[in-house]
């Protein structure tokens, strides 16, 4: 039943081979605005730097993270006697910890912020777009959560399971995702309104293909800036927790250890403190500025 | 007394607002946006003065830089006086007086001009207490005559409420009788009556109607609707790409008007009094990117009258007779003109 | 003469409103109340009405967007409302519509292709890219875009080229009706006529039967061959579009026309807009009879006692007690 006159389908033909030029998709204007703040861009050389020095120094270095070196305990840092920021109480290298630490710290604030992103965008989105009831009782739970005091619960855990890494993922993980599911829902309840979505029902779209080829994309952006904004809260959260104590097991250690560690120290050799203090502030301030800027380059007002 | 012998006697007296090459612009990464190039206007005391443009034509940006409520990264050059007070630089204690006070400012939706969290009575008695220092019991006093003027129904209980309490045009009410509340020689409408209903339409004009005749305040109403223009205006400048094209009387631009764009304006809207079968005669293409203005006529690209040298240099305004002037260099007669829409 | 694409017959749309929490007792907004008429094959209806009137609310019932209380929508003598999902959706090919707002009604993320080819792979889920890329060209070309704007994002094209994807969209698959929600009212002066041409043309060259919303009367009497009035959800008058202009039988439609002002300056001073007073009443608490009587200068006592009944006066069909007695 074409009612296209034949011309038309002609020439379409004829350009369908043709390949038209890519248009400027709103990624790529977001991207222009992040690369134009200066902040966001300094942060995330500076996050990059440290996540090279990370991976790289441990590697190279003669030094490991657990071997105590009984003959160089509590060096202050020098850059002649190999040693660059000093050795700890058992003289293991303080640049090999420090790195290791990083390592660890980053990994569990990156592993445990996408498993609570995921999480919590599922969670979020299908109370937004679900609605009504399921909606009600959904955000209930998050509610109910968010009033379980936190730390009495990782010490039941810790008390029950041992100290292991896994655990800290989950203790973590189980609180980080609550936010995020929040935001998400109130996001897909403001998009759900939007004509786009009632153009694509008229189009013939149905449920899945809304989530999938709409909701999805347009909650990215909000997804991604609070990920990023995620990470460091993470970070802080296991630092508090090895702080505490409850973190990692010795010898690994992470930056909170590393900062626990030092506190005890603080009055003899304070670099114990300040330098795993600073890496952690560094890390930890980057990823906001970073989190910012992407937040500010992905706001549709700033248009 | 007709308009137009009105408008010649006023012309004798010194123009209310005056207003000499103004212009601006944005720079943003980079690119300069032109929003407003070289536009001269004047206002009679007591003159309805219509501004006529579509989006991108410059006319809201104009107003703002009249009264220094541009952007930050805009700049304003060029002279607007105000009663012989140079406005376009001056410090911001010299604005704050005019603002509000000696000029009201009316916008176009009452929804977000009106502050939400406040009441209607706060709002209007506002600029009383700020400009004229008056007392609370006073200032309502005057509030609510001012309510009664612009035929608000209820004057007393109105001031209690809040604007999501009243319909668009009641809002729109109150942001007139608050833009009047200090008897401002001069009132500016943004597209005033755009996101009203037709019969409420007719209400708000007719309210700014009674206000120049019992005030006897001048208004410079921005729309790019030509049956308000035909309705309220004296005098008209039609604005196309932040230059103003042509300008002169209503009865100038209606029935002898001399630019190209004009005459399209008119012919594209459809009018009820037409024989509804006539197809419309639309102006294809679409406005220049104010970032991107051509050398020449920024109009020519669309217009059905161009000539080689449209695009070389933007045509001066210069006047056709008596206060009729035109931005064109296209001297024969129009297809259209002088053919009221029939 | 052949039988209607599109039939509405009674048809009520009403939200249950719980404004002051769970114990307050809920109020009903009735958007759409009664409205009954018939789109003929190849015909443009108008739909005028101001805020508050339901057209917006008619335009979305009769696409499934919105839940129908009560009545009855029949494309080509099928009762939508009893049809099981499955069978609705075959349906919606067949009737699609165009937004207000342009730039509100397509998604920011999706390119002018992936936009205009989305009802195809709705409906033709196996269809190859090519295909769906050679058929999205080709409405491109017929709404007045050009080939290399497909991989354009929406946001980088003005109201009226937007606008034209929206149509491309609604016309891919097709449809024997489409509903054009205030299709210009969101566009510059300019911009309008040109659109308004465009559909149009679209009309005559696929055959459409339009439904064509809007609150301006003048573009609405330019394209149509009949004009319905509504006002707060039901309809005061449906008339050919000569008679709505040269002889309005309704008070409200005579208001509203003689509330449009004219651009001629003479004539305006001479018979400037006359403004209908008072508010429109909230569609929550209508008033008892003629919904219009709180705004008619002609109201009489039965006017507040007896709903009048849309009925046959001259050429128009007009819901009022004393409408033979008014001259228009």
């Amino acid at each position: 039943m074409s009612l296209i006159p034949a011309s038309a389908e002609q020439n379409a033909s004829a350009t369908a081979s043709f390949t038209p030029p890519p248009g400027r998709s709103l990624w790529r204007d977001a991207f222009s605005r992040l690369a134009h703040n200066r902040a966001a861009v300094a942060s995330a050389a500076i996050l990059a730097l440290i996540v090279l020095a990370a991976i790289i120094v441990p590697w190279i270095s003669p030094y490991n993270y657990y071997t105590p070196q009984w003959a160089q305990l509590d060096m202050p840092p020098n850059l002649h006697s190999g040693h660059i920021f000093g050795t700890d109480d058992l003289g293991r290298d303080l640049l090999v910890r420090v790195m290791w630490g990083c390592r660890v710290s980053l990994m569990i604030g990156i592993v445990a912020s996408i498993v609570s992103v995921v999480i919590g965008v599922f969670w979020g989105a299908t109370a937004g777009y679900l609605g009504g009831t399921v909606d009600s009782i959904m955000m209930r739970v998050v509610d109910i959560l968010y009033s379980v005091p936190f730390i009495p619960f990782v010490i039941v855990l810790v008390v029950i399971f041992g100290r292991n890494l896994f655990l800290i993922f989950v203790a973590i993980g189980a609180v980080s995702w609550l936010d995020i599911a929040r935001i998400v829902r109130g996001q897909t309840l403001s998009l759900r309104s939007r004509e786009f979505i009632e153009a694509a029902r008229a189009s013939g779209v149905r449920g899945t293909g809304i989530v999938v080829r709409h909701l999805i994309p347009n909650l990215l952006g909000i997804v991604v800036i609070y990920a990023t904004l995620t990470v460091p809260s993470v970070i802080l959260f296991e630092a508090f927790l090895s702080f505490l104590g409850l973190g990692v097991q010795a010898p690994m250690t992470s930056l909170g250890v590393l900062v626990s560690d030092g506190a005890s120290e603080l009055q003899s050799y304070p670099f114990l403190l300040l330098i795993p203090a600073v890496f952690l502030a560094l890390i930890v301030y980057c990823l906001n500025f970073l989190g910012d800027g992407l937040s500010d380059a992905l706001d549709p007002k700033e248009r | 007394m007709t308009r137009s012998t009105r408008k010649n006697a006023d012309m004798a007296e010194t123009p209310l607002l005056e207003a000499r090459k103004l212009r601006v612009e944005f720079t943003t990464r980079g690119r300069v946006v032109h929003a407003v190039s070289d536009v001269d206007m004047d206002l009679a005391p007591g003159e309805v003065l219509a501004i006529v443009g579509e989006s991108g034509s410059g006319k809201s940006q104009m107003l703002l830089a009249m009264l220094g409520l541009t952007a930050q990264n805009a700049r304003v050059t060029g002279s607007v006086r105000f009663e012989g007070k140079e406005l376009v630089g001056a410090p911001e204690s010299l604005l704050n007086q005019v603002r509000g006070n000696r000029i009201g400012f009316v916008f176009q939706d009452p929804m977000t001009s009106l502050n939400p969290y406040l009441s209607i009575g706060l709002q209007l008695t506002e600029p009383l207490r700020v400009h004229k220092n008056m007392g609370k019991a006073a200032a309502t006093a005057q509030a609510v005559e001012m309510l009664k003027a612009v035929h608000m129904s209820e004057p007393e209980q109105r001031m209690h409420q809040f604007p999501h309490q009243l319909s668009g045009g009641m809002r729109q009410r109150v942001a007139i009788a608050m833009a009047l509340m200090c008897s401002p020689k001069i009132l500016i409408a943004d597209e005033p009556t755009t996101a009203l209903d037709v019969t409420v339409q007719a209400q708000v004009l007719s309210l700014l109607r009674e206000i120049r005749e019992r005030f006897g305040t001048a208004v410079i109403l921005v729309t790019h609707d030509l049956g308000v223009v035909a309705e309220l205006a004296d005098r008209v400048n039609v604005m196309y790409a932040g230059r103003n094209v042509e300008k002169g009387t209503a009865e100038d631009i209606f029935y002898r008007c001399r630019h190209p764009y004009t005459e399209a304006l008119q012919r594209s809207v459809p009018q009820l009094s037409q024989d509804r079968l006539v197809r419309l005669v639309a102006i294809e293409g679409n406005p220049p990117d104010p970032s991107a203005l051509p050398p020449g006529c920024a109009y020519a690209p669309r217009c059905f009258y161009r000539l080689e040298n449209c695009d070389q240099s933007v045509p001066p305004l210069e006047p056709v007779s008596g206060a009729h002037a035109k931005a064109c260099i296209y001297e024969g007669k129009l297809k259209y003109q002088g053919e009221t829409p029939a | 003469m052949s039988s209607p694409i599109l039939s509405v017959r009674d048809l009520r749309v009403h939200f249950t409103l719980h404004d002051d929490g769970w114990l307050s007792k809920s109020k009903t907004l009735r958007a759409v109340d009664g409205v009954s008429f018939d789109l003929n094959p190849g015909e443009t209806l108008g739909v005028v009405g101001e805020s508050g009137c339901g057209k917006s609310t008619l335009a979305r019932a009769i696409l499934g967007l919105v839940p129908v209380t009560s009545g009855e929508v029949r494309y080509a003598g099928v009762n939508l409302a009893t049809l099981n999902p499955e069978q609705f959706h075959e349906q919606r090919r067949h009737l699609q519509i165009i937004f207000q707002d342009p730039l509100a009604s397509l998604d920011p993320r999706m390119t002018v292709g992936q936009i205009i080819g989305e009802p195809l792979r709705a409906f033709f889920s196996r269809m190859s890219a090519d295909e769906r890329q050679s058929k999205v060209l080709a409405i491109m070309q017929h709404v007045g875009l050009l080939p290399e704007q497909i991989n354009r994002y929406p946001h980088e094209f003005s109201g009226g080229q937007a606008q034209r994807i929206g149509i491309a969209r609604a016309l891919i698959l097709h449809p024997d009706v489409v509903v054009c929600d205030e299709p210009v009212s969101a566009l510059d002066v300019s911009i309008k006529a040109q659109i308004v041409n465009l559909l149009g043309d679209l009309q005559s060259k696929f055959g459409l039967s339009l439904l064509f919303i809007a609150h301006d009367l003048a573009s609405v009497r330019h394209i149509s061959h009949r004009v319905l009035v509504l006002y707060l959800g039901k309809i005061m008058e449906l008339a050919p579009a000569d008679e709505i202009y040269g002889a309005p039988r309704h008070p409200y439609t005579q208001s509203l026309i003689q509330a449009v002002p004219v651009a001629d300056p003479q004539r305006a001073r001479a018979h400037p807009a006359k403004a209908l007073s008072g508010e429109p009443p909230s569609p929550i608490s209508p008033p008892s009879g003629c919904v219009f009587r709180t705004r008619c200068p002609y109201a009489v006592e039965r006017c507040a006692v007896e709903v009048p009944e849309l009925r046959q006066v001259g050429k128009s069909m007009v819901a009022c007690h004393l409408a033979e007695e008014l001259v228009p």
